[in-house]
């Protein structure tokens, strides 16, 4: 698999297909006398926001800490959740059982848009 | 058959949506100010545009990605984050523009200030997305759009001499003021290449999961709906140019450009502007609404949808809303929505590089398109037209700004 190209930035969906964020990161884990092998990867803005500059990702990381209603540090996921890669990476987890993925939309759809007429389901 | 049926709605809805305050503010000033003299400007335009219509439908129906999901796996979110940003940027200025040509066509039609009505127009954009659904909203706004014909018949109506007409489609030496003939070229193709068309086309397509099959409908359509579109904007020019011009009256704001068509029509003509003004402006406010929402939620992998209620996608809806209340700003401090509407066409051109040329790599990138990969000429007539505008950008714009 080559990394850059096959994981990272692709989409992710759970086994219903339901989006749960793109592949922020790629966790390696260095073997000695062995290739290094993809040990997780990593969901969260925070992550992505590094990615563009160290800097931005530390503002978003002080600025989360204070304001955020959940934290919004990004969760680390196996990769023998991997289910099968196509236009988008499935995983087999349910994103709304599911406490660690989506925080922010299930917080914000719980004290947010719940409470704005016609918001609710 | 089902073909023909899918050719005849697209054309249709590309039809009643093409005009909104970027196509209208542009074209009437060009007219006003040069005759036909600009007519090239808007064909130039959508020869690009249908291109580039043309592109996104492919790479959905082939490679069942949107632009912003190609771009994003392909260049990366750091590299990714410069046409995010740009766009955003240009959404949110188009968006302004066109929330407050809806607002002045209603001061238009009753006296109120658009400072008044700022806040009920964005209200109406705001509940229809959120209570209804854009699938069901989007051909009784393009069906409405079609008032907006009122332009071509008038122009027919009018008599112009065909024979300038067409001279006006070959670029040709400034009659006078070059400056300004410079930034009104400008300023049409920024309002003719909308970069938000492209984003909000590309996501129906993969919504509606077009595949090869569709490769036909969307050439035809892209062609022909951009060119009937464009239509609508030669329309006005000539107009502008029949009833304006002589009269020495330069549509610098929308309330002066109203006798563009009570001249010829008398009362109706007045409310036919107003309707056009204010249907086209509030159609393509929805649009960018939601292509606002589309992009950031396709960056970021949230889940998208035109037909998705709020609480199936919590931070999709709360982005338009944002969207629509950082719109409603300039409107609230009374900015003049025509001079407002040319800066954002002005600001379009300088982004429409950083979004186009990431988008020409990737139509060549064989992992995407397979075999239907872009040809050379599709190649080089949107990077020429691309370059063109950016190049007439930089030259015009300061010398606008400076008044030199």
């Amino acid at each position: 698999m080559d990394l850059v190209r096959d994981l990272l930035d692709m989409r992710l969906v759970d086994r219903h297909q339901r989006s749960i964020g793109r592949v922020d990161g790629v966790r390696l884990e260095l073997r000695p006398g062995a290739p290094p092998r993809v040990a997780a990867i990593d969901v969260g803005l925070i992550t992505a926001a590094r990615r563009v500059h160290p800097r931005l990702g530390r503002w978003i990381h002080a600025f989360a800490r204070r304001w955020s209603p959940v934290p919004l540090r990004s969760v680390r996921l196996s990769l023998r959740l991997l289910r099968d890669v196509g236009v988008d990476i499935e995983l087999d987890v349910d994103a709304s059982s599911d406490r660690r993925l989506l925080r922010l939309e299930k917080w914000l759809r719980r004290h947010v848009i719940a409470r704005i007429p016609g918001g609710g389901a | 058959m089902k073909n023909l049926a899918k050719i005849g709605l697209g054309i249709l809805t590309s039809v009643g949506g093409y005009l909104e305050a970027g196509s209208l503010g542009t074209a009437l000033q060009a007219g006003a100010a040069f005759h036909y003299s600009l007519l090239w400007a808007i064909a130039l335009g959508t020869i690009c545009l249908a291109f580039l219509v043309e592109m996104t439908g492919r790479l959905a129906a082939v490679s069942h990605h949107t632009v912003v999901d190609a771009m994003r796996k392909r260049f990366g979110i750091h590299l990714q984050v410069w046409p995010l940003g740009a766009q955003v940027i240009v959404d949110l200025l188009v968006l302004a523009s066109e929330i407050g040509g809806v607002a002045l066509a209603l001061q238009l039609a009753t006296g109120i200030s658009i400072r008044v009505w700022a806040v009920p127009v964005v209200l109406l954009i705001w509940i229809l997305l959120w209570r209804a659904t854009f699938d069901a909203i989007e051909h009784g706004v393009a069906l409405l759009g079609l008032v907006t014909l009122v332009f071509v018949v008038t122009a027919c109506w009018l008599h112009p001499s065909w024979h300038s007409v067409g001279r006006g489609l070959l670029p040709s030496r400034p009659p006078h003021d070059s400056a300004r003939y410079a930034y009104l070229a400008v300023a049409i193709l920024g309002a003719t290449i909308s970069p938000y068309l492209v984003t909000f086309y590309s996501s129906g397509a993969v919504e509606e999961r077009w595949t090869v099959k569709d490769l036909l409908p969307n050439r035809v359509v892209a062609a022909l709906g951009m060119s009937f579109g464009s239509l609508i904007s030669m329309g006005i020019v000539i107009v502008a140019a029949l009833i304006l011009a002589p009269r020495g009256i330069a549509a610098q704001t929308y309330q002066q450009a109203t006798v563009v068509l009570s001249i010829p029509l008398g009362r109706w003509g007045f409310w036919l502007f107003c309707a056009s003004l204010g249907i086209g402006c509030a159609g393509a406010a929805l649009e960018l609404s939601l292509d606002v929402s589309y992009i950031i939620a396709q960056t970021f992998g949230w889940q998208w949808s035109e037909n998705q209620r709020p609480h199936e996608g919590a931070r999709f809806a709360l982005v338009y809303t944002g969207a629509l209340a950082l719109a409603a700003l300039p409107s609230l401090a009374a900015v003049d929505p025509l001079k407002l509407t040319m800066f954002s066409m002005a600001v379009t051109v300088i982004a429409l590089p950083i979004v186009i040329a990431p988008l020409l790599v990737i139509m060549n990138d064989r992992r995407y398109l397979r075999s239907h990969t872009n040809g050379w000429t599709t190649n080089i007539a949107v990077a020429v037209i691309v370059a063109l505008a950016f190049a007439l950008a930089v030259l015009a714009i300061p010398v606008q700004l400076t008044g030199a």
